[in-house]
């Protein structure tokens, strides 16, 4: 049930961004898929950008689909920061799925959003974008639970060769996560120095 | 030593989501049969489910809040905020 409720629930939602042009791209757990780390994932996570679209259009549309919001209203904010959090039951489902868009508003989530990489249609089912390898790292490592860290040294681990150091560097630096990427290294390459 | 079976390198997108298919519907199996199980042939299952999902995505909200309230910190401090 799982796997094709969260399924149809992003389909649906990325089928109304794409039709309002809002760019978006996966950042959960199916990501973690595109870059080689399997685990299961109960909810849709996007990063997405409301910069040209008004948010209540595509709260409307979305409302319309047949998502509601979680809390008293979507828009969570926390600040100046935002994201919108609904639920969605997809057909034959007995469940709510949840999902969340956090809306790029800092400049690194800008800039993941830009660098986000295009997945083939036939791995979801139609056209979708997930965050680069090295983006989901400094996600992970901004979450920095004990998944996240095991999440991060396995990213690592198979995406090693292909991985931007410099950029990854840049945002590590930006957010002080310097010792969390030396723990997750450390997991991944024991004894071998951080490239950071 | 043999694969570690969550390194998926080597598969298409399309093959990786195909083994996410896999996990899931097992990962759910089992789930559903510890549920039964604990709750006998007569509990209510979907609610008891409906509550696993909605103490899970307790935990997540935690961790989307994190993920923004440290992007915005590392944006104030990185301006001197």
């Amino acid at each position: 049930m799982a796997a094709e409720a969260v399924q149809a629930t992003l389909e649906r939602a990325w089928n109304i961004l794409n039709e309002l042009k809002v760019p978006a791209a996966l950042m959960g757990g199916l990501a973690l898929v595109q870059w080689g780390r399997l685990r299961v994932t109960q909810d849709v996570d996007l990063l997405i950008s409301l910069d040209d679209v008004r948010d209540r259009a595509v709260l409307a549309r979305l409302a319309a689909a047949g998502y509601r919001s979680k809390g008293r209203t979507p828009v969570v904010r926390l600040e100046d920061v935002a994201f919108i959090q609904l639920l969605y039951e997809p057909p034959q489902s007995f469940v709510d799925i949840q999902i969340d868009l956090l809306l790029a508003t800092s400049p690194f989530h800008k800039e993941a959003l830009s660098r986000r990489v295009a997945l083939p249609a036939n791995a979801l089912g139609f056209e979708a974008f997930v965050v680069s390898c090295e983006d989901l790292i400094v996600l992970k490592l901004l979450a920095g639970r004990i998944l996240d860290r095991v999440d991060v040294a396995d990213l690592l681990r198979i995406n090693r060769a292909s991985l931007d150091f410099g950029y990854l560097a840049g945002w590590v630096q930006h957010h002080h996560l310097e010792r969390a990427f030396a723990d997750a290294w450390n997991d991944a390459f024991p004894g071998d120095q951080p490239p950071l | 030593m043999p694969p570690d079976p969550k390194l998926l390198s080597g598969t298409t997108p399309a093959q990786r989501i195909a083994m996410w298919f896999d996990l899931m519907r097992t990962a759910d199996k089992l789930l559903l049969a510890g549920m039964r199980h604990r709750l006998g042939p007569d509990g209510d299952i979907q609610e008891e489910y409906r509550r696993w999902y909605a103490e899970q995505m307790c935990e997540h909200d935690k961790v989307v809040e994190r993920i923004m309230s440290r992007s915005r910190s590392s944006q104030e401090s990185a301006h001197g905020g």
